[in-house]
């Protein structure tokens, strides 16, 4: 059985909640339960068996993924899971943060168009609404050389779940702070075609319009708020994000540049 | 950099496997050579185990200076081991600035270990920047040497992660 044919039965089978969905050169992979959609991905590249904008989206994952060793724990069948792999062969390296900004931002109008309280993107790329996150965004990308071969973008939007774990004070969802259910199959359209938008800003290397959008959308960007810098709270305020993503803070009157683990912020509500 | 810093830096390099470092943060440099480093360079003049040289800054505000990791220049070679031709050794680069993984998550053993055979498009770390996870493939077949940076330790871009013998396989 070759490999392809595989992945034939795989489609057909396994197409559950979005299988109505058809995008103009998008294949998309849908499975009832996998551990990480993300992690599903990487198998598949190692089979090679994966195309350029391919979307893999699971009703339920066993393992979900969030940053370093760290996990992402959502509802069966409540919540969007997916990832949507790339090969951006075009953009360098030095400028994969302009990958990050651009997601956040298709992800961040996608929400949007669900509710009508501002959807927020929290430095590097957590999605707020209502001081509560309601959605991440993982990266994986695949190096080779000086060159990104694949990048795997891992998103989970929490919509229909009702209740969070103790241990996520900050966690919320679409259904809690609107008071209504809703499908998810339109919150992926949605998600996928905004996705799809941004990634053609980054190939026509609109960088400075990616740039400026993500930061109005940027929670704090231009306001003085306190933050946590050497045991320290100090107030400062976000000018820039430098091309590597850092965040340029200004504090006083000189501005400086901060890496992730480097500061942090104190957001004035508690439940935040 | 004050002098315990540098004390505890020649301990390091003493019992590491690093025969020079070079270290740059801002106007202060240092750079520490082992025996076998002068010895493999053909410099026979020299006895003493370390030999600290270049220049040391000399002012008090430099010692307290935080250290920027944007500032740091960190060069490490590989210890020429039983005067033998390392040159044909290959290095791995950093492709970027990040935080340096060397396996999948805490939990997980590491991708690779110094012995292993690896081939193009084996895994052999994963370099952080922002939140951008990036698994570093394997361009070359080889045997893997040298793990130079520990674990979850900061990496400037173009230095040096690993050393591949190719002549291995």
């Amino acid at each position: 059985m070759s490999g392809k044919f595989n992945l034939t039965v795989k489609v057909q089978k396994l197409l559950f909640s979005i299988n109505h969905i058809k995008v103009k050169g998008v294949t998309i992979i849908s499975y009832k339960q996998l551990d990480s959609t993300n992690e599903k991905a990487k198998m598949l590249i190692a089979e090679k068996m994966l195309k350029d904008k391919t979307v893999i989206v699971a009703d339920e994952q066993l393992a979900g993924k969030g940053q370093y060793g760290s996990k992402w724990i959502a509802e069966p069948r409540k919540n969007l899971l997916m990832s949507i792999v790339f090969r951006p062969g075009f953009l360098r390296i030095d400028q994969q943060f302009f990958l990050n900004m651009a997601i956040s931002l298709a992800c961040r109008k996608a929400i949007n168009n669900f509710t009508s309280e501002k959807v927020w993107i929290k430095w590097p790329n957590d999605l707020i609404l209502q001081h509560k996150k309601i959605g991440g965004i993982l990266i994986e990308q695949m190096i080779t050389g000086q060159k990104i071969d694949y990048s795997i973008i891992g998103i989970g939007i929490n919509v229909n779940q009702q209740n969070f774990p103790d241990a996520l004070p900050r966690a919320s969802s679409l259904l809690i702070i609107e008071n209504k259910s809703f499908l998810i199959h339109d919150i992926f359209h949605e998600l996928l075609s905004n996705s799809l938008n941004n990634y053609e800003q980054l190939q026509a290397q609109n960088y400075a319009e990616i740039k400026q959008d993500y930061l109005n959308h940027l929670l704090g960007f231009g306001k003085t708020q306190n933050y946590l810098w050497n045991d320290k709270r100090i107030k400062g305020m976000i000018e820039d994000i430098d091309n590597n993503g850092k965040l340029m803070l200004r504090i006083e009157d000189k501005v400086h540049s901060f890496g992730l683990k480097d500061i942090e912020w104190i957001p004035e509500s508690k439940n935040l | 950099m004050d002098f315990k810093e540098i004390k505890e830096l020649i301990k390091l390099v003493d019992k590491s496997n690093i025969s020079e470092i070079k270290i740059r943060r801002g106007d202060f440099r240092i750079t520490l050579r082992t025996k076998e480093f002068t010895e493999a360079i053909g410099n026979t003049k020299t006895r003493q185990n370390i030999i600290p040289i270049s220049t040391v800054a000399p002012s008090m505000a430099q010692q307290v200076a935080p250290a920027t990791p944007q500032n740091e220049e960190t060069v490490v070679k590989a210890k020429k081991e039983n005067s033998e031709d390392l040159s044909h050794l290959i290095e791995v680069k950093s492709p970027m600035v990040g935080t340096f993984y060397r396996s999948p998550s805490p939990d997980k053993p590491p991708f690779i270990n110094v012995g292993d055979i690896v081939n193009p498009g084996d895994k052999l770390c994963i370099i952080e920047a922002m939140k951008l996870f990036n698994e570093i493939d394997a361009e070359v077949s080889g045997k893997i040497v040298k793990v130079l940076i520990d674990d979850t330790s900061p990496v400037e871009f173009d230095q040096a992660l690993f050393l591949i013998d190719p002549n291995t396989v």
